[in-house]
């Protein structure tokens, strides 16, 4: 009896002393790609008159949305990736948008980094100097990271079920006429931190822009015809069996 | 005394209780629910979960309420009526993993009272041709404790229970105390219940004694006693109306966050009949409008389900099948069910499986939805992460809720019970 209360107290000051420090527990993030990676997305959607409209028609001049149009793909192929004491970076090799399979040689070396501490990042920071507005990775584990961002009050970030960044621009916030009303931004992210669904809309969720990461994990396929599958096998195996007795 | 005298009968029935065994193993399994959670909670969820946001609304409530729903105070939105931060300012005093710990310790002991007062509802309730020994209660109230749920109820820090606990504190007195007074503190119970999480509120409109007596063609309501309940659930949750009114933010914040935010629009694994629509216009690119989405949902199923609940043609338990529908209508309807909300399901699904005939059809399809939500619902949420690029749709929970609904409202609307093989009770 004395030992089992000894055992029952010790197990509560430790479940206590854990509560005390585990806000000193320092996370450690990283990359969730290696060299010579290929990452393809594609544009399932995007509406050029509608985001001219919004953004003027310069949009699709330069940056990540440079040459988009429906149906095109964009390739980055890890080049380099880099930690310091304060940032973790990364070079990528850029094939802009493009309609042809064979992809040629790319078009940029581009580096991306992200604080390796997310809550140093100042309070007021935002992404919206150029198009998609938010990053295409993000270091991993994504969930934390993005749980410890605390940017601009445009951005929402969901962390909930699937890392998601949610950003709101009221008509006339990045330039007196852009945009020209409202738009949203849905952006998912694999739990690689990989950009996986970028949708950009305006209200009444009428998508202007969705971009699709192209590699889906080859474990789905199976996965939802054996869910569906087995789900209507358990419902015809259920009602035979009630019919006979 | 009275409360002394109280005490000493919760025990001896929980030592009553204790004598059968699976309810020993059931609260073994209440304790490895409570340990697991507590330790995934540290090492892990530590502030990646809803009890972050309840502490923290307590603390923001008394030192800037009016940012209650600024919504970067939070890792996740914050969602319910203000009033319901006052519940969380004591522990918003404490350090946060303490307030965590305790907060479940209210968890466990709530589990125990909910399975005190749905063994005197279903001792009450329970139709003739039931066992008259307690051990089938027993071991219903065993089924509840072990309920998968718990698990992500502790982990979470969510605030199901407390719904739970009042809902059914409310239906215990609406089906023993037919005096005005206690219809009053009934329906007071149930708005408190609104308050501190909005699960309960389709719940209002089955607290109006009404009923269409199908075969005189007369409508039957009990005017007053449907005034005093309406009274007294609104009481409570127009009460937050005080604070809308003194800080006008707070109510255009709670608006967009609850109805029109970009949290409805967000894709997950909810198994909601609104969820699997809008992921479904979300997944092809389909302009959709979230509140028209829901609008319609509550108004067709919630529509069918007073409808059925006014033609019924037993009047006996009325309140039951009334409170057992609204959950099912607010759970079909509402953008997230998620796998904890479960909890204020199961146990009115257990009083209604009391309420059957021992041997009725209808026992085939509401068992296996009990133990699905039980045991099962939380395996598809996990193979939901599998599926959603191609098919994010967590549908099985739903056609669950859609047999429940359908296994209530027949057993309602059944011009005699001799259709369903067993009797009536």
């Amino acid at each position: 009896m004395r030992n089992r209360n000894l055992y029952a107290s010790v197990t509560l000051i430790l479940i206590f002393v854990i509560g005390f420090t585990s806000d000193a527990v320092a996370q450690n993030y990283s990359f969730s790609f290696i060299t010579n990676e290929d990452l393809v997305w594609k544009c399932e959607i995007c509406d050029i008159n509608k985001m001219n409209n919004l953004f003027g028609d310069n949009w699709s001049n330069s940056g990540l949305f440079e040459n988009l149009s429906q149906g095109k793909r964009m390739k980055w192929q890890v080049n380099t990736t880099k930690v310091n004491s304060t940032s973790l970076s990364a070079t990528f090799n850029i094939w802009v948008w493009k309609n042809e399979d064979n992809w040629g040689s790319y078009d940029y070396i581009t580096e991306f980094s992200h604080l390796k501490d997310p809550s140093q990042y100042a309070s007021n920071f935002n992404l919206t100097n150029a198009l998609p507005f938010v990053p295409f990775w993000l270091p991993v584990p994504v969930s934390i990271y993005m749980g410890e961002l605390k940017l601009n009050s445009i951005y929402d970030f969901d962390n909930r079920v699937l890392p998601t960044i949610n950003v709101q621009f009221s008509k006339g916030i990045l330039e007196p006429s852009f945009p020209s009303e409202k738009v949203f931004i849905i952006a998912i992210y694999n739990y690689n931190g990989i950009l996986s669904s970028f949708k950009l809309y305006t209200s009444g969720n009428v998508v202007v822009i969705d971009i699709e990461f192209e590699s889906i994990p080859i474990y789905v396929l199976p996965a939802t015809l054996g869910l569906i599958g087995a789900f209507f096998i358990a419902i015809i195996i259920y009602v035979k069996k009630q019919r006979k007795n | 005394m009275a409360f002394l005298n109280l005490f000493s009968r919760i025990i001896g029935k929980l030592k009553e209780f204790w004598k059968v065994k699976m309810f020993r193993y059931a609260i073994l399994t209440q304790m490895i629910y409570f340990t697991l959670s507590t330790i995934l909670f540290f090492l892990f969820f530590y502030q990646l979960n809803d009890f972050a946001i309840f502490y923290e609304s307590g603390r923001i409530f008394l030192t800037d309420i009016e940012n209650l729903y600024n919504q970067t105070n939070y890792i996740w939105d914050f969602r319910y009526f203000p009033l319901s931060a006052l519940f969380f300012i004591p522990f918003s005093f404490l350090n946060f993993g303490l307030a965590f710990i305790l907060f479940n310790c209210l968890n466990f002991i709530l589990n125990i009272l909910i399975c005190l007062i749905l063994y005197k509802i279903i001792k009450v309730v329970r139709g003739q041709d039931h066992e008259r020994d307690d051990s089938r209660i027993v071991l219903y109230l065993s089924i509840y404790l072990m309920g998968v749920p718990h698990i992500l109820n502790y982990l979470y820090g969510q605030i199901n229970l407390f719904v739970t606990f009042f809902i059914l504190t409310s239906l215990f007195i609406f089906l023993f105390y037919k005096k005005n007074s206690w219809q009053f503190v009934g329906s007071v119970i149930l708005g408190i219940s609104i308050i501190i999480k909005p699960t309960s509120l389709l719940l209002i409109p089955f607290l109006l004694i009404i009923h269409f007596d199908v075969e005189k063609r007369k409508l039957k309501s009990d005017f007053l006693k449907s005034i005093i309940r309406l009274v007294g659930v609104l009481l409570p949750v127009l009460s937050n109306f005080v604070l809308f009114v003194a800080f006008p933010k707070l109510w255009g914040d709670f608006l967009s966050t609850n109805f029109t935010g970009s949290n409805p629009v967000a894709l997950n694994y909810s198994f909601s009949l609104t969820k699997l629509i809008t992921n479904f216009c979300f997944l092809f690119n389909i302009p959709f409008n979230q509140l028209t989405i829901l609008v319609v949902s509550v108004g067709i199923i919630g529509g069918l389900g007073f409808f059925i609940f006014v033609l019924r043609r037993r009047d006996q338990n009325s309140i039951l099948y009334g409170y057992s529908i609204g959950i099912l209508i607010m759970l079909l309807t509402y953008y997230d069910s998620w796998n904890h909300h479960l909890l204020n399901l199961t146990p009115l699904i257990i009083i209604v499986i009391f309420t059957l005939p021992r041997h009725s059809n209808l026992l085939n399809y509401v068992k296996p939805s009990l133990f699905f939500f039980n045991f099962f619902d939380l395996i598809f949420v996990g193979i939901w992460f599998f599926t959603y690029p191609l098919f994010p749709f967590n549908f099985v929970g739903t056609f669950f809720l859609f047999l429940t609904f359908y296994c209530i409202s027949k057993y309602c609307i059944m011009k005699k019970a001799n259709n369903i093989k067993g009797g009536d009770s």
